[in-house]
Order: structure tokens, then sequence, then C-alpha cells
């Protein structure tokens, strides 16, 4: 999962990302309104946390620029401005959802596996395909007998986006964006590998092959 | 406070009015009383002359007649000659009256008032005189009585024509005053429209007395809000840099397992938040910017959907109020936010607003969850008071209800929802100027 994360505060954005970066985000970093909105702009995020003060240009206005252009990635506004009329006008600049600092990391994190969740159409919580779940939390799967399969971070990042986008061709490309974050200069067929790990834990049928297209889960 | 400026100006110029009007009718009676004196007196002077040169050398007759009112009897007009040797010649109209002449020596005159017959009021003039060598003195008098009562009807006529004077000039200053003071009433009621926030400063079209009033009126209310604001955005930017630091040490605490770090830090996270909110509440007053009690519910009920969209929540409203309440707006976000989000948090599925603004203004936000205790509900309520007893974050958002409610001098209840079965809240705030 690709993530923007925009926050000007330097200590906490590093902290925060190695964080996200722990749960199996592939986070780019923004530290300020015009870099957030050009990233947001150009990049296919799959997720973008947002703070509000931010410098050369306020977060509500990169969110009304993103949203006018037709950027519909979800946008979870975490900031320090915690009255209801911030959260109100965050909410009608298009956020899906808000969250105040301070916050605990665990809230933050169950925060954006919702807003993904829904962004894919899942109103359940966790996810889960063919016949097993994915145990988010513990990055691993848990099969229907509640035996788990540990995943290593690659492996799980590949194996959620997979899993949100079940029957869709996904590119080698697109695969890699999501999978890896921005500075992360990779030949693509390292994709190849997990997705043949994958196949070893999953079963050969789980991941198809089209030629020209990318991958295929079968849900 | 003072008494009424338009009745004390009344009471002073009334009275006044009628003073100087009293005063110039009293004048002018005795102005005419004396003139009529002096005419009556010249005019005795003149008859009697006329009387003297018919004065006989013998006998008591007079030689030249005086016009015939001398001879009618009580007519009003009379004479006595009284001659050196004690005889007196007396007019007929004296008839049987005692009537008696002073002995004065030639050339004194005298001017008195004498009672009469038939209670007349005689002007009487005497003169001594001296002719081929013997004395003699003449008494002519003449009845006022006529000359009073016209005078009378005068003073009287002046005194009814003063009161309706004054009384012509109290209702014109009366309307005067009026017009005046309802260009100051226009002020008191824009005073009202701004207590109520229905505008945000003084019209200043008014009479040129109070225009500086209202000028510096203007000037407060401008720093007043100003200060507001100032106050309301130094706060907001005091939390933002509070804040991600203390976000930052909760990280670093929750990731390597320092849990005293974490609990002082959650706990400054609680005395940060309480404080700063309870600093930006605006209380009473004249709101910076008005609650829209329809548009800002559908707004909240939003926002708490977005917030709460894992659960599914099915929140509706009922608001029955005008567009817009003289609250301030901020505060109401805050007070029904946090009843909506306390609500969303602990339903199972269903969350009411009843809001209804008459001369109080009602707020019922209720909703399906396990409810609470009445007893819970004070400690509920007390959260935040003691804020080193408080389980962080957690009825935080209900302290900072009662804190606006106490602010508003409202009042604040818990109890079972009667529809949904789990806990409903009561709001009640009285609206400012809805007294009046």
């Amino acid at each position: 999962m690709r993530l923007l994360l925009v926050e000007d505060d330097a200590p906490l954005a590093e902290r925060l990302q190695a964080t996200l970066a722990a749960a199996g985000y592939a986070v780019d970093r923004a530290d300020n309104g015009q870099d957030a909105l050009f990233l947001g702009r150009h990049e296919d995020y799959d997720l973008a946390v947002l703070d509000l003060g931010l410098p050369r240009l306020p977060g509500l206005e990169v969110l009304e620029h993103w949203r006018s252009e037709g950027r519909a990635m979800p946008v979870l506004i975490l900031t320090a401005r915690d009255s209801w009329r911030d959260k109100v006008e965050g909410l009608k600049a298009g956020a899906d959802d808000y969250l105040a600092k301070p916050f605990h990391p665990e809230e933050l994190l169950a925060r954006l596996q919702a807003l993904l969740r829904r962004a894919h159409g899942r109103a359940a919580p966790g996810i889960a395909a063919r016949d097993f779940r994915l145990d988010e939390d513990m990055q691993r799967v848990i099969r229907p007998d509640g035996s788990t399969l540990e995943l290593t971070g690659t492996e799980f990042r590949l194996l959620r986006y997979f899993m949100l986008n079940p029957g869709k061709p996904l590119s080698k490309t697109r695969l890699t964006e999501h999978v890896y974050d921005q500075d992360f200069d990779l030949d693509s067929n390292v994709i190849e590998v997990y997705v043949r790990r994958l196949r070893e834990k999953l079963g050969q049928d789980a991941i198809e092959t089209r030629r020209g297209q990318g991958y295929v889960f079968r849900g | 406070m003072r008494g009424s400026l338009e009745r004390s100006l009344q009471w002073t110029l009334g009275i006044l009015v009628l003073a100087v009007l009293l005063s110039l009718t009293a004048a002018g009676t005795w102005i005419l009383l004396h003139g009529l004196e002096q005419f009556a007196a010249s005019r005795l002077a003149h008859d009697a002359e006329a009387l003297i040169a018919g004065i006989p050398a013998q006998g008591l007759e007079i030689e030249r007649p005086l016009p015939p009112v001398y001879s009618q009897p009580f007519s009003g007009h009379y004479y006595l000659v009284r001659l050196g040797d004690g005889r007196a010649i007396r007019s007929r109209s004296l008839w049987d009256h005692p009537f008696e002449a002073a002995n004065l020596a030639p050339g004194e005159t005298r001017l008195d008032l004498h009672s009469g017959p038939q209670g007349q009021r005689l002007l009487l003039w005497q003169a001594g005189y001296e002719r081929q060598g013997s004395a003699f003195t003449v008494a002519i008098a003449e009845d006022l009585n006529p000359l009073l009562r016209a005078l009378a009807r005068f003073l009287y006529l002046g005194i009814g024509l003063s009161l309706l004077g004054a009384l012509i000039l109290l209702a014109v200053q009366r309307w005067l005053l009026r017009r005046a003071f309802r260009q100051i009433d226009a002020v008191r009621t824009d005073v009202q429209r701004l207590t109520s926030g229905a505008i945000t400063r003084l019209r200043e079209d008014v009479p040129a007395e109070i225009r500086p009033l209202v000028g510096e009126m203007n000037l407060l209310i401008a720093a007043w809000r100003a200060h507001l604001e100032r106050s309301r955005a130094s706060l907001g930017n005091l939390a933002h840099a509070l804040k991600s630091p203390l976000a930052l040490i909760l990280q670093l605490a929750g990731s390597e397992g320092h849990g005293a770090v974490r609990e002082q830090a959650e706990r400054m996270r609680t005395l940060v938040d309480r404080e700063l909110k309870r600093a930006r509440l605006a209380g009473g007053g004249a709101p910076a910017r008005r609650f829209r009690a329809r548009e800002d519910g559908e707004d909240l009920i939003a926002t708490v959907n977005a917030l709460y969209a894992d659960k599914g929540l099915d929140i509706a409203a009922n608001i029955h109020a005008p567009a817009h309440l003289p609250f301030d707006q901020e505060d109401m976000l805050e007070l029904l936010g946090n009843l909506l989000d306390n609500a969303a948090k602990w339903a199972r599925g269903c969350v009411r607003l009843s809001l209804d603004a008459t001369e109080t203004l009602h707020i019922l936000v209720e909703d399906d969850g396990p409810g609470v205790e009445p007893a819970e509900a004070e400690i509920l309520l007390s959260r935040g008071s003691r804020l080193d007893e408080t389980t962080p974050g957690h009825g935080l958002g209900l302290a900072i209800v009662g804190d606006i409610v106490r602010l508003h001098g409202g009042e604040l209840r818990f109890g079972r929802s009667e529809s949904l079965g789990g806990l409903a809240v009561k709001v009640e705030l009285p609206i400012p100027g809805a007294g009046r």
C-alpha cells in the first residue's frame, strides 16, 4: 500500500514513517503543502495522511485541490486542531477520517486499515479471500482451521494489495509502486520472485499471470 | 438607575412654562388695574372741574348740571361739595347714603378707595379749592366694580390661556422629545440585536449627541471580537506547538515500552486538551459567529457519520429552530459535536438528535447503547474537574459539554432514552435576548 505522509514536524514524521513502514505501507513524505499537492497530483497513492497546519500551502487547500482534480484516494487528516469546526471543515473539504494529535499509533493504524477496506468496498473488518483471512496486525495469513502462515514484510504488503484488488489485472509497475516507497529504486522483476513465493504458500492458482497485463488475484 | 430623561424634562419645563405664563398674566392684570385707576381718576378730575364751575355763590343748587348719571340714585357716580361754612352740596345719586368729605386745604388733592352704598367700591377723588376768599372741598367718586369685574374676567381668561398654552407647549415638547428619543431607541434596539447576534456593529447614523458613545461602543466591540479571535488563534497555535511533540512522545513511549513516560504523556495530553478547549469557549455575550442550528447540525451529523463510518450508524436529527440562534457557533459545535460523538461511540446502531428552540434551547441526544446509571452520570460530569483522576480521553467530551452548559447558564441532565433504551443527554440553554 502506497501512502503519502504530509507532516511538517520532522521528528514526528520520521517516527510515523517508521511506524507506518513497519505496518507494511510504502511511505512517501512531504513536509509542506506544495510538495504534498504535487505528489498527490502526480503519484498514485492508496492513502494519504495529511496535517492541516502546513508551511506554504494549508492542508485544507491541498485537500480541496486534490478533490477538485479528481484525486479520490482516502485521506486521513492528522492534526493538532481538534475543534469540531475543524473536523466539520476537514470532512467537507473531502477528508475521509480525522484524527487529532496527540494520538496512539495503534489507533492511527486501525483507522488507516478501516479506510483502506472502505475504499475497496469492504465494510467488514479484516481482509478475507478464498478460504483464508489476512491478519493485518500480525502480518500473517489465518487458515480456516485456525493455523497461521507467516509472511515476510514484502510478502504481506504484496498479498494485501492483491487481496484488496481481487479479479483486477495488476501490472508489475503498479505492484512495485504500491509495495515499495518512492525512494526504493527497484527492478520490477523482484515482484516475480515474491509472486512465486506467495503462490508456494497459498496455492499455484491463487495468482494468475496474464501476459502483457500483469497478475490477477483469484479471490 | 436614574429616572426617565423624558419625564424629568416634562416636569421641569412644564412647571417653568406655567410659572412664566402665570406671572405674565399677573403683571398684565396689575398694569391694567393701575392704568384703569389713573384713567378713572383723570375723568373724576375733569368732572370735578365742571362741578366747580357750576357752584353757585348762594344756595345749594348746582347751576350748571352735570351728566344725568349723577342724578340717578346709587348710579355709581357721586359728588359732594363741602363749603367753608359747613354746608354741603350732595349729588342726587347719593340719595340717603351718608357720605363725608375730608376738609382739605386749598390745592390739596387726595385719591383713595372708599366703600359706597350697596357694596360698591368707590374711587374717591377729593380736592381743596379757594374761590373769592371762601375755601371748599370737592369730593367726587365713581364705582369701580364694573371695571374690576371686567378685569377679573381678563384675569381668568389670562389664567385659562396660560394653562392651555402650557399644555400645548408640553405636548409639542413631548412630540419633539419622542422624535429625538426614537433615534436613541434605534440605538437601543441595535444593542439588543447586537446581544442576540443579529448584527455585529451598531449603526452610526445617529444624532450627533450620542454618536461618540455609539462610536466608542463599536470600537469596544471590535476590540473585544479581535481579542477573542486572537486568543482563539494563539491557543490553536499553542495547541499545535504542544501536540506534535506530545504525539512524538507517545510514539516513542509506545514502541519502546516506557510505561511511566506514556502515562505522563497521556496526562499532559488530557490536560492540554481540556484546558485549551475550555479557554476557547466564548460563553455568553455577543457571539463572534452565530450558530445555524440546521446547517451546523447536519454538518456535524455528516462528520460523526464519517468518523464512525465502520459502525454504519443511523443518525437522524429533528431540528426546530430559526435559521440563526444567538449562540457562539464554535461553542455550539463543541457542545453538539461532543454529545453526538459520545452517543456514536456507545450506540449499537442508532443515534437521535432533537433540537428545539422556542424560549429555551432544548437539545436531546439519545442512543441505543448501554446507557449509564444515575450514579455513573454524576462521575461523568465531574470528570475533568479533577483531571489527575481521569481516565485519559474517556468522558472528556462530556466534561467539555458540562463546561459549555455552565458558561451559558444552562442545565445538563442524564437519563435513559425512552425510545432507544440507551443514554439520553438533555441540555437546556436560555436563549439570550428571548425573554426581553
